[in-house]
């Protein structure tokens, strides 16, 4: 009788000793672990789905790139690195020569910096003489250049004889970039 | 009449003994089992949660390598928004040759123009919503820049009376391409042999006031 009440001591303990291991070695370790992969999980949602949303518009982000690609068109003709004044100079007399325009004066001015937009500015005055047909092609021509050119100022004067000949005035400004 | 109970009182707890024996070890094995099927369960989550993780990393993966395309694509989208507002700042948004082309039209054979002046000019802050600007530099001297400016067209010539005057300044109202249009003078004069009138109007280009 009392060998049999030892013996349920001794299993007792024993269960008890495996209940304990149990819960330190097998529920606290697996708990900790679910606990620590759900919140792994929820954070990866959460990203997934900001960068899944960043994904969505990529599509429309394409089309808006082409769409402004379009608008800027080449930049590097428009707004050149560094002066490059000389071929714009070159190619303005060229037109002028070419429209028939005499007197020609192409005089590029003090340089100064935008700095707004990080550009520098250089004003050129021009000035030449000729029928007024020819002045409005030489408009036409100029605005066919790919160098962003600005009008600031134009003034046309018929001379006194009033024969036809027109003498054109004008301040433009043109634009690089130092870097 | 009293029952008389033949069975020996050591027999008779020996039988309770066992009982509370087997209901100990059921008590047991119950612990015990509830303890292993926990953990096949909580093993078995373990595994699910872990799969589960698996698959979102994986999806991360794949979504980090679209997404070092979708910075690249945002920065060139900034790089070209960036360079389109540049070229909107300094644009001229005047096209010299349909002003001459539209003047050329306007005014018809009695008209003839001695002088046409085209100037950029600052426009007043509270007014100011066209797409030009203008911005002051080191030296003090604006330049086209951050302000914003509108085209003033200033038109001097002769016509043969004030009512080819009047024709015109009616013609430049009527016309698209241009607006406030102001009659500056309007005066006899003689032109060799024969009587004209000299006139000069001045009057803005219209992209500033279509812009508005």
């Amino acid at each position: 009788m009392q060998k049999i009440e030892r013996k349920q001591f001794v299993m007792s303990i024993a269960v008890v000793t495996l209940a304990v291991a149990f819960i330190l070695l097998q529920y606290l370790p697996l708990d900790k672990k679910t606990k620590s992969l759900k919140a792994a999980n929820t954070r990866l949602l959460v990203e997934n789905t900001a960068v899944s949303a960043r994904l969505e518009v990529l599509p429309q982000m394409y089309k808006g790139i082409e769409k402004i690609k379009e608008q800027v068109g080449d930049f590097d003709a428009k707004i050149p690195v560094g002066r490059s004044h000389g071929l714009f100079l070159h190619d303005l007399t060229s037109v002028m020569q070419k429209h028939g325009l005499s007197e020609l004066v192409v005089q590029p001015g003090a340089e100064t910096e935008t700095t707004a937009c990080g550009l520098s500015q250089i004003p050129v005055r021009i000035r030449c003489k000729g029928k007024l047909v020819q002045i409005f092609r030489f408009f036409k021509a100029l605005e066919g250049f790919e160098r962003i050119i600005q009008i600031e100022e134009v003034g046309l004067t018929a001379n006194d004889k009033i024969d036809g000949d027109v003498t054109m005035q004008a301040k433009v400004n043109i634009f690089y970039r130092t870097n | 009449m009293k029952e008389i109970d033949f069975l020996p009182e050591w027999y008779k707890q020996g039988c309770l003994q066992q009982k509370k024996h087997r209901e100990f070890y059921i008590a047991l094995g119950l612990i015990v089992f509830i303890m292993a099927a926990w953990s096949i369960f909580a093993n078995g989550r373990v595994v699910v949660v872990k799969a589960r993780n698996t698959t979102l990393r994986n999806a991360k993966l794949i979504q980090e390598r679209s997404e070092t395309e979708y910075n690249q694509a945002d920065g060139e989208y900034r790089q070209l928004k960036s360079r389109c507002k540049i070229l909107e700042s300094v644009k001229s948004h005047i096209v010299v040759s349909n002003v001459i082309a539209e003047l050329t039209h306007l005014l018809d054979g009695g008209i003839i123009l001695k002088k046409l002046e085209i100037k950029a000019e600052l426009i007043p802050e509270q007014s100011g919503k066209t797409g030009i600007k203008v911005i002051s530099t080191a030296s003090g001297r604006p330049t086209l820049s951050e302000k914003k400016v509108r085209f003033r067209i200033t038109l001097a010539g002769l016509a043969a009376d004030a009512a080819q005057v009047a024709e015109v300044i009616n013609r430049l109202e009527q016309s698209n391409y241009f607006f406030q249009i102001v009659p500056g003078f309007s005066r006899n004069t003689i032109t060799g042999q024969y009587q004209a009138s000299e006139f000069e109007i001045t009057c803005y280009l219209a992209n500033y006031r279509l812009a508005n």
